[in-house]
């Protein structure tokens, strides 16, 4: 019997432009590797740095803005290796929204549409590696420390997996 | 006949950093357990701060450290579509055990906020 299961990587990053290289250990039971999913959170400063967490909500009125699109803000680039495989098969972006709000009329001076009101579903990003490795390779780099002089924060890799399981009467 | 029922648990998190365990059961008449969803009465906190293990019938669904807002569906999504889909899972002996433990996150201050786990269930109608 053929189940999904999720394996969660946790990666502290505290320095700016910081290049993280880590690995993912996979059950020896997995049939593929089927999705990536990306997160993270925005820790509280070390002694020697003052981290100044980015803006996500644009408290501008159109009046002022126009309907200017702003840019997202790009925190780092992950990219992943199966041992099994050659080159990466996942290349992807940790980046926080700063355009929830834009086209939304519904917005005001007291309210403003934002990431935890107007986010849809969330999917991962779907890949088809076979399972045979047990081992993926990782590589995070910081990008938002060549701005910031101080980072801390703690990115999230998901990976979804399709393990084989043997049939019994549990379920 | 099986008909739609959605179910839903609440936990309160009255301290910063912390970790709740809490076991829920289903009704026996529940046959199968068709998505999950997350919500709170302070939706920042939850997106920001909140990660959860769950767990039915004993199997993991989703991992220690899986973050709420993977789990929570805005506004902008169609009501029918909200729920996290987790196909047709038997419950088995009914219990949900949900692991919710807040984290630190400096865009939220903490504050006391409310967690509720949505469950999109089938249940067997009697008539």
């Amino acid at each position: 019997m053929m189940r999904e299961q999720v394996i969660s990587t946790s990666l502290s990053i505290q320095k700016a432009g910081q290049a993280k290289h880590f690995q993912i250990k996979l059950p020896k039971n997995t049939k593929h590797i089927i999705g990536i999913e990306l997160g993270g959170r925005w820790l509280a400063p070390t002694k020697n740095t003052s981290v100044i967490p980015p803006k996500e909500i644009i408290k501008v009125r159109f009046a002022e803005s126009g309907l200017k699109f702003k840019r997202d803000l790009l925190i780092g680039e992950l990219k992943l290796q199966s041992c099994e495989e050659a080159n990466i098969f996942y290349s992807g972006h940790l980046q926080i929204d700063n355009n929830a709000a834009y086209c939304d009329f519904s917005g005001n001076t007291y309210w403003t549409a934002t990431a935890f009101t107007h986010q849809s579903s969330s999917f991962e990003e779907r890949v088809v590696v076979d399972g045979r490795s047990t081992i993926l390779h990782g590589i995070y780099k910081d990008r938002y420390g060549e701005n910031n002089p101080a980072v801390n924060y703690l990115l999230n890799v998901y990976v979804w997996i399709e393990i084989i399981e043997p049939n019994t009467n549990k379920r | 006949m099986l008909k739609p029922v959605k179910k839903r648990f609440d936990i309160q998190v009255t301290a910063a950093k912390e970790s709740i365990t809490k076991s829920f059961e289903l009704d026996k008449t529940i046959k199968t357990v068709r998505g999950v969803l997350v919500m709170s009465d302070k939706d920042d906190l939850l997106y920001y701060r909140g990660t959860q293990k769950i767990e039915i019938n004993k199997e993991e669904y989703f991992p220690e450290n899986y973050e709420s807002k993977l789990l929570m569906s805005g506004i902008n999504v169609p009501p029918k579509q909200r729920y996290y889909d987790l196909g047709n899972v038997n419950p088995g002996n009914g219990i949900v055990k949900l692991i919710f433990t807040d984290n630190e996150d400096t865009r939220t201050p903490f504050e006391t906020y409310r967690v509720s786990l949505y469950i999109d269930c089938e249940m067997e109608d009697g008539l």
